[in-house]
């Protein structure tokens, strides 16, 4: 079916799509636009142009540990998970073993947990077994989230490898191991660095866990933002913001130029 | 522990291998030998048990039971990686993110050659398949008849003490599946590879081998050469496996000499013995004589052929031309001493076109 370009149905279909484009961006074209604002309250359509609150939130000593607490835990944090993630998904695609499809599903089920539950329940579980707060904690806590997702991630990318090459490999005196790495590997790269990916995110990204679990004298930035917002709505919180969003796309073009850079080889 | 008249001058050994899959047996007593330089064939219709035997060399499936020798070792239980086997897969599982160099030098490399021998000994065996100039080539950017030979010079690349192939030519069109055979073989024999070649296609498995492995839900039917499971087929599923056959099935009417009197719905009929035939038929047990079609000459009935036995009438049903034979399907009439009148069909293979035919067996 083809439609003339002032054809009623595509005006509409056009009209819809540009309201949900704006609905999804509103958040960060205001966050971004009033970061740029020079008065002291965090107003949109912001007033005036500075750069005041990029100094000033460069310049705070709280976001900047807090920054490199988040950095550090949610590299640890997406590594980590993204090798248990990886052993997890190949047993399940590979093996078939008693209590396969329920693994699967306990694996999968962080996903509709409610994250506050989740943070009660670890923090009970912590306590009876007298493990204080530590960074080590946060990401312990964190893996519980970001391991489903690099698990759900690579189970289709795994699927689409065909069995037989690893056991040419083996045939050609690679022993299993040597065979997982040297073939296997290079096959799901692209799954893996997506799942590195979304659990960076995910535990660079996370409040609630962090709230209740990290150390009180090590917040992550996250927790540095909801604390400022708290105190009142000062404009540095929206140039954290946006420099975030920055990273953020940066993150995804990096990423996303590594995977095209391997579909064209 | 096997003697060592058992397993002296063979390459390979299989004895009394067996694979049970919970209550199904995938492989029941399977025993053989296979000697140095000798292409040996696993024919047999699908889920015969042929490609788990083959698995089961390579190590990919483990024996229930039984014993597998190469050179003299016993590998039953080693790893896939230590048995210096080298496969050529069905779907030749070329390696997609490596080039046709890097994929034949995987095995090299694994065996921790040093690189100048790795270049020198993989550009030889490109040449030999004729991928010279395809080094820098990925899998994909190859036709399908160019994948097969970088997974047979993969394969052969590491001079393996048994290669296995896995039905290697399933994936090509008819044309190039023919030539390729040939090549295959001629391999095989200048390099005096020892090889096992599993195939659903006994034409396939004619045209290569040494010698035929028959097999059928599990178990080995027959061993023997083209000519012998051809000419003279142990069991009734290896008469009807291989070839075409016309079945005429009745009773022991007696014995004379080397062969054997039946009475048949078509008439008395008089065959050599085989298979199970050997022991000395008792009268009226049940028994079947199986003709080629090539075998029967075929007349019209008005000529005078001068046989007074073997000969059974009918009507030509079907007459397919085929270039170098014509293929017939005759109805024959059946012989007034049996009361069931069932008239069966003939197939024959002649040069020439009769309408109606007299066949002399």
């Amino acid at each position: 079916m083809t439609l003339r370009a002032w054809h009623p149905f595509r005006l509409a279909l056009g009209l819809i799509s540009a309201v949900g484009y704006l609905f999804l961006l509103a958040p960060i074209i205001v966050i971004a636009g009033a970061s740029f604002g020079s008065t002291q309250f965090l107003v949109f359509p912001p007033q005036g142009f500075s750069l005041r609150w990029y100094e000033e939130a460069l310049g705070r000593a709280d976001f900047w540990s807090g920054f490199q607490i988040s950095v550090l835990i949610a590299l640890v944090a997406a590594v980590l998970s993204t090798i248990i993630g990886a052993l997890a998904a190949v047993a399940v695609v590979r093996h078939r073993f008693f209590g396969r499809d329920l693994i699967l599903a306990l694996f999968l089920s962080p996903l509709i947990l409610p994250s506050l539950v989740l943070a009660v329940a670890l923090l009970l579980m912590f306590s009876a077994a007298r493990i204080d707060p530590s960074p080590e904690r946060l990401i312990a806590a964190h893996l519980v989230l970001c391991v489903p997702y690099v698990i759900r991630t690579l189970i289709p990318v795994l699927q689409r490898v065909d069995p037989s090459l690893e056991e040419a490999a083996q045939n050609l005196g690679a022993s299993s191991l040597a065979a997982f790495w040297l073939v296997t590997l290079p096959q799901i790269r692209p799954g893996l660095v997506a799942g590195a990916f979304f659990a960076f995110i995910i535990s660079f990204d996370e409040v609630v866990l962090g709230v209740f679990l990290a150390p009180a004298r090590q917040p992550t930035l996250p927790i540095q933002i909801y604390s400022a917002v708290q105190f009142g709505l000062d404009p540095t919180v929206a140039a954290v913001s946006t420099l975030l969003i920055v990273l953020t796309l940066v993150l995804v073009v990096v990423s996303e130029a590594l995977l095209g850079v391997r579909r064209l080889g | 522990m096997l003697g060592d008249s058992r397993t002296e001058g063979a390459e390979l050994v299989l004895d009394q291998l067996r694979k049970a899959y919970d209550r199904t047996l995938a492989v029941e007593d399977v025993g053989l030998q296979v000697r140095r330089g000798e292409l040996v064939s696993l024919l047999g219709p699908s889920g015969c048990g042929k490609t788990t035997t083959l698995r089961m060399i390579a190590g990919f499936v483990e024996p229930t039971s039984g014993s597998i020798w190469i050179r003299g070792r016993d590998v039953t239980r080693l790893e896939p990686y230590k048995r210096d086997t080298a496969m050529v897969f069905q779907n030749y599982a070329l390696f997609p993110h490596l080039t046709v160099f890097d994929n034949v030098a995987f095995g090299l490399r694994r065996r921790r050659m040093p690189s100048p021998n790795i270049r020198s000994r993989v550009g030889e065996m490109l040449e030999l398949l004729e991928l010279g100039g395809l080094e820098r080539r990925y899998p994909r950017q190859l036709s399908g008849g160019q994948q097969q030979r970088v997974a047979v010079a993969r394969a052969l690349v590491v001079s393996p003490s048994v290669m296995l192939l896995d039905e290697p030519l399933s994936n090509l069109d008819a044309k190039l599946r023919a030539g390729t055979r040939v090549e295959l073989r001629r391999l095989q024999q200048e390099l005096g590879l020892t090889a096992i070649f599993v195939t659903h296609d006994q034409e396939e498995a004619m045209a290569i081998s040494d010698r035929i492995v028959v097999m059928n839900r599990g178990r080995i039917e027959q061993v023997g050469s083209a000519r012998d499971v051809y000419l003279a087929p142990a069991t009734q599923f290896v008469a009807n496996f291989i070839g075409a056959s016309n079945t005429f099935s009745g009773t022991v009417a007696g014995a004379e000499g080397d062969s054997v009197v039946l009475h048949t719905p078509m008439g008395t009929l008089r065959g050599p013995r085989a298979g199970s035939a050997n022991k000395t038929p008792a009268a009226d047990a049940p028994a079947s004589l199986i003709v080629r079609p090539e075998e029967i000459r075929v007349s019209s009935p008005d000529v005078e052929t001068g046989l007074d036995t073997n000969v059974v009438r009918g009507v030509v049903q079907v007459s397919s031309y085929l270039g170098a034979t014509v293929d017939l399907s005759v109805r024959g009439a059946t012989a007034r001493s049996f009361s069931r009148a069932e008239p069966i069909m003939l197939l024959a293979c002649t040069r020439s076109e009769p309408t109606s035919a007299c066949a002399g067996l």
